[in-house]
């Protein structure tokens, strides 16, 4: 007796002290992960709905001129900002509009850090390629919109060394936090959307994973935005190479559904959507008459995009990811591909062509009995017809506030916006446009080094 | 030999005497629990004779020439001795009861979990609360019977919900040592820590809780010691002590919640706020939102008319009527009930020459106000221990507990203030019952227009009536819970032991929620998923009840082995000491899932497709998944450590004690070697009063002790790495499975260490009625677990790392008198702590103020959760606008005030935590009767009250009575710091009205927790069989006697509704 339980005492000691290290390696949740796998990763670009698919700053849409807020839905608003914002005052923006879309881009830095330590099998070489490909789109992405609404635009031919964004790259929390010039970001996040464009496979087996055609379809964005209209074409094109299809309104749309535009239709390139946060809403946003009288009455989108609600305003209802509320879808689809392609042509004066390429969109928002076919008489003429068609086809998809500006800088033309609030007019002439950019939230100042707007 | 003379002793007198002179006899038993005690000295001074009890406690004395009168005397350890005047001449019989010791005397054990110590010995800071201290109380939740009990806990209630089954209140030892990891003590049961719910603990179980609170008593606990140990020893049975049973039974009956002590608005105040946000427009977006949120009928009375479907006098008359309504008097009559508890337990143990053996049988039921809300608990405890030799023990701890709750389902709440409308609170004037005498429809999730537009193309009912919902099924849990412990203890040389303990738990909670076809949840969602056109009708939710199933499985095991040596060499060398190692493995793990088209008592069930969106009603939007709920979780903590403990004593009176430890834990993605913690601790103690120098008639003991040393805390599931996890439910938009991040890179992550340095004195004064304990402590914490703010930039706006330090002191005064005069005795208890605990060190915080950093109370060199707020200048005459200050000009810049004032101009108030908790409690005996009260008290701290917020109270309905109060004309700004209504609502205002300093109060607050009156008594009647009985009744919750504040605010149940008065009567019977 005696000497079993000294002997089982020692046995107990001793197994305790051996195997202290594997019985300590055990997880302390199943759920935890280091990021070792494919799996792993992928699973961080799947973060949809929290993180990667819904994080565009809403900012430019809310500085822009698409919707209205009548007075009691201003007053009725919860939050100081956004109140203020509305009148474009200097004013910080809420926190959200800045970290959704850092979040995301530290998800995609966390899938480019880790890919590189993972030995991917030989079946799984092109998928590892495509995980790069999509933190590589995801992140310029943000990094895209959040230039237009916190930095100067962009001027072709110029210097670009005023302020840009931060460039991440890391997912550490180490890097050194410093604002880049707007060449640098621009030229950080062509980088990244080049790489992707070759890295990405032609179907991405999912609309909210970005295809090889999504990233040339951003890439004719950025370059409709810095001018550069031959690339815009060039890419316009690469992009309806790989993914042509429009939907025909008149057979496949039923305009007046809840909300007739189904999600993943065949010219989602890829889903990204502007988070509204705390401001912009379906529910509160009034669609002015200008814009609405904007559309022929044959013209389908009409009756698919907007309802009038019992007072006679104009309530949008088209959003193309079949969602009511704050998130309105702002990925590159098909119709927009046409439309860059049209813009890149006219403005190199390739006028036909350009035409071609808006009436061919048009067609299939037209009943087959109402479409005619559209003519241009000159060059500005053709410009005009681009112009309103951009808008009857792209409202509220996160492009107007870049529009404006662009065609203030390309056109030199006189836009002006207007809000009415507390019986006061807020005028921004094209100047104020040029110049209006939105404070970084205060939260990021004070706990940061980076430097503030103005 | 010794037994031959007991022989001549018993024998003797009725062979020998008995015919000659007087008999006097009798039983001596212990006059709490009744149990007869054996070997007693009972003499008669005068007549110099004397005898010892026999087992049954029995005596006989035979008088050869008596004395008149003579004394007749009573002595046993343990026991007050008893002596009394007796007059002899004819035979007598003499039940006597002999009072137990005080217990807080030197020779009481102490148990550590690790070892029984005598308290003599003991160097450090270690309370007691004993069985009778448990018993005062009566109800089934432990936390509740031990509350005030020890000094230095504070025990927090503010998370009191008078809707659910109550939750266990928070409980802090001397001040909080940790920021984000856990701050509750660690519950030792029967050796090792109790995994698992609180609840399932009986208090009935219990034998004494001992409380270690310095390092040099709670460091033998290493790293799970930070924020002390509640050490809990349940009843066992002891060597050779014939069968005892207890059986007790008590009843617990409760008033309904006290609705009305809630603060709100009045209907009147709430309809003249809706009347004129309606002429605001304030209403017009949700009035014209095509999915028809639901208005409130005030906002359909304005809408009719302003239509010209009424005519003003009309709506006037209407809203005469709904002013007159409070919805609370609905609920108090249709909803709540009175809250029944009662326990009934019954414990049988003894011993023989080798076993002991202890059986607990508890049974707790517990119907709660909401008439579903109920709670069924049966606990059987069985220990007993075997000596087949006399140096080895073996000894087994079997302890099962079944619970089962039934509550409402959590998606169909009908408490007061659970029953939202749309998100918002209730409003004032609704009703549960309508004119005609049916239940009421609310309409909470859709507008009455809705309804009535829609509920034809569907074929489910779609309006919610609440009184219906009463019915409901419910959601039911059940819960087995087995704790099983083998203890084999072997003296291989004498003094010196070998001790293995192990531990085995299991605990399986099975919670099922079943939404019938009829309940408003199943016809709601069915409705949402039918998709009707003019052609057709499609019905992508079946048919039948919704099952929604949540198991939830706890195991784990402890190993323990322990080499131990207790002896004395020479006379004067005294050694106490431990060595030993300890694995210790919990898992947790449970899954989760829905199944649609079920009927409960038939198992059919339907299978539904998740994986594509369904076309849903129309007016509702497009398309969407069905819920489907699946999920599963599973953690596990594993824990190895080493474990030392010596304890060396001179003379009896000089005591020196060393504890050395190291832990390690699975903590993720860290260095093996960061994973270990070493952590040690010494202690002192003098016992003064052992000294031949001490001489004084006024203290019989005194003892100084000093002690310092590291004790720790851990949360293994903070990991270092950059760390993904699998969120447990599936994307939203697209039902992908998805990670998300749950940390970056911290390689430098490591334990948080408590350092704890303790002087204290206890004596004991008047011939052991008055004993006094008095504890001086410094208490560092260190490397705590912060949320450490940095840029968002990074993604994340905040980390956790080892980033703050907190500094506390205090001390802890425990003063208990027992004073026994005749026939009357009085026992009175003073429990009672004070903390002072300053954040020394937070890693980058703001520089500046933000409403975030005044809520979160985080001011470096401040106290731990100091209450801030901003300066108030009153109220501006012209508008009744706050004004506060920029500098020292009072301004009403707001934003500039809430983003602007520099740390510095802040008003500091103090803790808003109670540095003191105090208890006070007094027991007056008479003979077999006794009455007690208690009064609870928490001191030196302050708190925000309540008041209006005119955002809340528009975008909210939550509306505070101070409205009634508020500014509304030039001069109100006098006689009130009520700001006047606004609109549009300046956050901002309302932010720094909130914060400001008007709204803070003191939190000192007095209360009379309970009074008692018992009848006990020493029963002997064969018969019967009773030994001792116990009549008792209790009134609880009695509230609060003092508040600092003048306005009588409960600064615990500000923001709700507190606990309501309860009656208890019960019975206890001994065998």
């Amino acid at each position: 007796m005696k000497k079993t339980l000294i002997s089982l005492f020692f046995v107990t000691i001793v197994f305790v002290v051996s195997s202290c290290n594997d019985y300590l390696d055990k997880k302390p949740d199943d759920s935890f992960a280091l990021p070792q796998t494919l799996d792993d990763l992928e699973g961080l670009l799947n973060s949809s709905d929290l993180t990667m698919n819904f994080a565009t700053v809403a900012l430019g849409e809310i500085a822009s001129d698409s919707y209205y807020l009548d007075e009691a839905a201003w007053r009725a608003m919860p939050n100081e900002s956004d109140r203020t914002i509305y009148t474009w005052q200097p004013y910080s923006p809420e926190l959200a509009h800045w970290t959704l879309p850092y979040q995301a881009i530290l998800y995609a830095n966390a899938v480019l850090e880790y890919l590189p330590g993972i030995a991917a099998a030989e079946n799984e070489v092109h998928r590892a390629e495509r995980l790069r490909g999509s933190a590589l789109f995801f992140r310029a992405h943000q990094l895209f919109n959040l230039l237009h609404v916190f930095s100067k635009p962009y001027l072709p031919g110029g210097e670009n060394a005023q302020m840009g964004v931060v460039l991440r790259s890391k997912a550490s929390l180490n890097e050194e936090l410093k604002r880049s010039s707007v060449e640098e970001s621009y030229d950080f996040l062509i980088r990244d959307l080049m790489e992707a464009s070759q890295l990405l496979p032609e179907a991405s087996g999912h609309a909210t994973q970005p295809s090889k055609a999504a990233a040339y379809g951003e890439l004719a964005r950025v370059f409709l935005v810095r001018g550069d209209m031959a690339s815009a074409k060039e890419y316009a094109d690469s992009a309806l190479f790989l993914q042509s299809d429009l939907m025909d309104y008149q057979n496949e749309i039923d305009p007046s559904a809840t909300l007739p535009i189904p999600r993943w239709n065949k010219e989602v390139l890829v889903d990204l959507s502007l988070n509204g946060h705390t401001f912009l809403n379906t529910t509160r946003i009034r669609v002015p008459l200008k814009e609405y009288n904007n559309y022929e009455s044959t013209d389908i989108r009409k009756q698919a995009f907007f309802t009038e609600n019992a007072n006679g305003e104009i309530i949008f209802k088209g959003n193309y990811n079949a969602r009511n509320g704050n998130r309105f879808f702002c990925g590159p689809t098909t119709g927009e591909m046409y439309l860059i392609r049209a813009e890149a042509n006219i403005r190199r004066n390739l006028l036909s062509d350009g035409l071609k390429d808006i009436n061919y969109l048009r067609q299939h928002r037209f009943r087959e009995d109402d479409f005619v076919s559209l003519d241009f008489d000159d060059k500005e003429h053709a410009l005009a017809i681009l112009k309103a068609e951009r808008r009857r086809e792209l409202i509220f998809r996160g492009v107007r506030w870049s529009d404006i500006k662009r065609y203030i800088i390309l056109d030199e033309t006189e836009e002006s916006m207007e809000r009415l609030i507390d019986g006061k007019v807020y005028k921004m002439t094209a100047e104020d446009i040029i110049d209006y950019i939105y404070k970084l939230p205060d939260a990021v100042v004070d706990s940061g080094n980076l430097i503030q707007n103005y | 030999m010794r037994t031959f003379i007991l022989c001549i002793l018993f024998v003797l007198p009725y062979t020998v005497f008995s015919q000659e002179g007087v008999v006097f006899s009798g039983t001596i038993r212990d006059a709490e629990t009744g149990i007869a005690i054996q070997g007693a000295v009972v003499s008669l001074r005068k007549s110099n004779i004397s005898a010892l009890t026999n087992p049954e406690g029995r005596y006989r004395l035979l008088i050869k020439r008596s004395n008149a009168n003579d004394t007749l005397s009573v002595r046993n350890i343990g026991y007050e001795p008893l002596s009394q005047r007796v007059s002899l001449g004819i035979d007598r019989h003499f039940e006597i009861n002999l009072e137990r010791k005080n217990t807080i005397l030197e020779e009481v054990e102490i148990n550590t979990g690790y070892q029984t110590q005598k308290r003599r010995s003991s160097t450090g800071s270690v309370e007691l609360i004993s069985k009778e201290d448990l018993d005062y109380g009566a109800g089934a939740n432990l936390l509740d019977r031990i509350e005030g009990l020890f000094s230095g806990g504070t025990f927090d209630r503010t998370n009191y919900n008078f809707n659910g089954i109550p939750q266990q209140p928070d409980l802090t030892v001397r001040g909080a040592s940790s920021l984000m990891a856990e701050t509750f003590p660690l519950i030792v049961v029967d050796n090792f820590p109790f995994e698992g719910s609180l609840d399932d603990i009986n208090p009935d179980d219990i034998e004494n809780i001992t409380i270690l609170k310095d390092a040099a008593a709670s460091s033998i606990w290493g790293v799970k010691a930070g924020n002390g140990v509640l050490v809990i020893t349940t009843k066992k049975g002891k060597l050779n002590q014939p069968l005892t049973i207890d059986v007790g039974t008590n009843l617990i009956l409760g008033a309904k919640p006290d609705l009305f002590s809630e603060q709100i608005v009045s209907a009147a105040d709430f309809i003249e706020m809706e009347t004129f946000l309606f002429d605001k427009g304030f209403y017009t977006n949700q009035i014209n939102d095509s999915r028809k949120p639901p208005l409130s009928p005030v906002i359909h009375l304005l809408l009719q008319h302003e239509r010209n479907e009424i005519d003003r006098a009309e709506m006037e008359k209407q809203f005469g009527v709904l002013r007159n309504r409070d919805v609370r008097n609905d609920f108090l009559k249709h909803v709540y009930r009175n809250p029944v508890e009662s326990n009934t337990t019954f414990n049988m143990r003894g011993g023989g020459d080798k076993t002991t053996y202890s059986f607990t049988l508890g049974y707790n039921s517990n119907l709660y106000n909401m008439p579903m809300n109920a709670r069924k608990r049966l606990t059987a405890r069985y220990n007993q221990s075997y000596r087949p030799i006399d140096k080895l023990s073996i000894s087994t701890d079997l302890a099962y507990t079944y619970l089962t709750t039934s509550q409402y389902n959590s998606s169909n709440m009908i408490g007061y203030n659970q029953m939202l409308v749309n998100g918002k609170k209730l409003y004032p004037y609704a009703q549960l019952h309508d004119a005609l005498g049916g239940n009421a429809i609310l309409y909470k999730d859709y507008d009455k227009s809705f309804i009535d537009d829609n509920e034809s193309k569907v074929t489910r009912d779609w309006s919610f009536r609440p009184l219906d919902e009463m019915n409901n099924h419910g959601s039911k849990l059940q819960r087995d819970q087995i704790v099983a412990g083998l203890n084999l203890d072997y003296e291989f040389v004498q003094g010196v032991r070998v001790s293995i303990n192990s531990q085995f738990n299991r605990a399986i909670s099975e919670s099922s929620s079943y939404y019938e076809e009829e309940s408003y949840f199943t016809r709601n969602l069915f409705n949402r998923f039918t998709y009707v056109s003019d052609s057709e009708i499609e019905h992508n939710i079946p048919k039948g009840g919704i099952m929604d199933k949540d198991n939830t499985k706890l195991w784990g095991y402890a190993l323990r082995s322990q080499l131990s040596a207790n002896r004395m060499f020479g006379d004067r060398h005294s050694f106490d000491g431990l060595l030993g190692a300890e694995v210790r493995e919990v898992n947790n793990s449970g899954d989760q899932r829905r199944n649609y088209g079920v009927y409960e008592d038939r198992n059919i069930y339907e299978l539904v497709d998740f994986t594509a969106t369904k076309r849903i009603f129309p007016v509702l939007g497009n398309r969407a998944f069905i819920p489907n709920r699946i999920g599963f979780s599973r953690t596990s903590n594993r824990f190895v450590s080493f474990y030392s403990n010596f304890n060396y004593g001179l003379d009896e009176r000089y005591y020196l004690s060393l504890s050395v430890r190291n832990d390690a834990s699975n903590i993720f993605g860290v260095d093996m070697k960061n994973k270990w913690s070493p952590l040690w601790s010494v202690g002192g103690a003098w016992e003064v009063s052992r000294e031949p120098f001490f001489k004084s008639n006024l203290v019989d003991y005194f003892k100084l002790r000093a002690s310092f040393g590291y004790s720790g805390n851990v949360d293994s599931q903070i990991p270092a790495e950059l760390v993904l996890q699998r969120v447990s439910y599936l994307d939203f938009y697209t039902n992908l499975p998805f990670n998300s991040i749950v940390s970056l890179q911290n390689p430098e992550l490591s334990w948080e260490k408590v350092r704890t340095f303790n002087v204290a004195a206890d004596w004991r004064m008047l011939n052991n009625q008055l004993a006094v304990t008095i504890d001086y402590y410094r208490k560092k914490s260190m490397d705590l677990l912060g949320s450490a703010i940095v840029d968002p930039t990074l993604g994340v706006s905040a980390v956790t790392m080892n980033s703050a330090q907190l500094m506390g002191q205090g001390l802890d005064l425990s003063i208990s008198a027992n004073v026994r005069r005749g026939e009357w005795g009085w026992n009175g208890t003073l429990r009672a702590g004070y903390n002072k605990t300053i954040l020394d060190k937070y890693f980058a915080r703001p520089q500046t103020v933000t409403s975030n950093a005044i809520n979160a109370a985080d001011f470096v060199g401040k106290e731990h959760k100091v209450l801030t707020s901003l300066k108030w200048h009153g109220l501006t005459e012209d508008s009744g606008a706050p004004v506060g200050y920029i500098g020292e000009e009072p301004s009403t810049a707001y934003l500039d005030i809430l983003r602007n004032t520099p740390l510095d101009e802040l008003v500091y108030h103090g803790s808003s935590i109670p540095r003191t908790s105090l208890l006070l409690r007094n027991i007056l005996k008479y003979k077999s009767w006794e009455v007690g009260f208690t009064f609870s008290g928490q001191f030196f701290y302050f708190f925000r009250r309540n008041s209006i917020d005119y955002g809340q109270f528009f975008n909210r309905w939550e509306g505070h009575a101070d409205f009634a109060d508020r500014w509304q004309q030039p001069g109100d700004e006098k006689t009130t710091s009520i700001p006047a209504f606004n609109y549009p609502v300046d956050t901002n205002r309302e932010g720094f009205y909130g914060l400001s300093e008007i709204l803070v109060r003191r939190g000192d607050h007095l209360r009379l927790q309970d009074i008692r009156a018992a009848y006990r008594t020493a029963i002997n009647n064969r018969k019967m069989g009773a030994r001792n009985i116990e009549l008792f009744m209790m009134a609880s919750n009695l509230g609060l006697v003092w508040t600092k504040n003048a306005e009588r605010i409960d600064p615990v149940y500000d923001s709700g509704i507190g606990p309501s008065t309860t009656i208890t009567g019960g019975l206890k019977v001994g065998f």
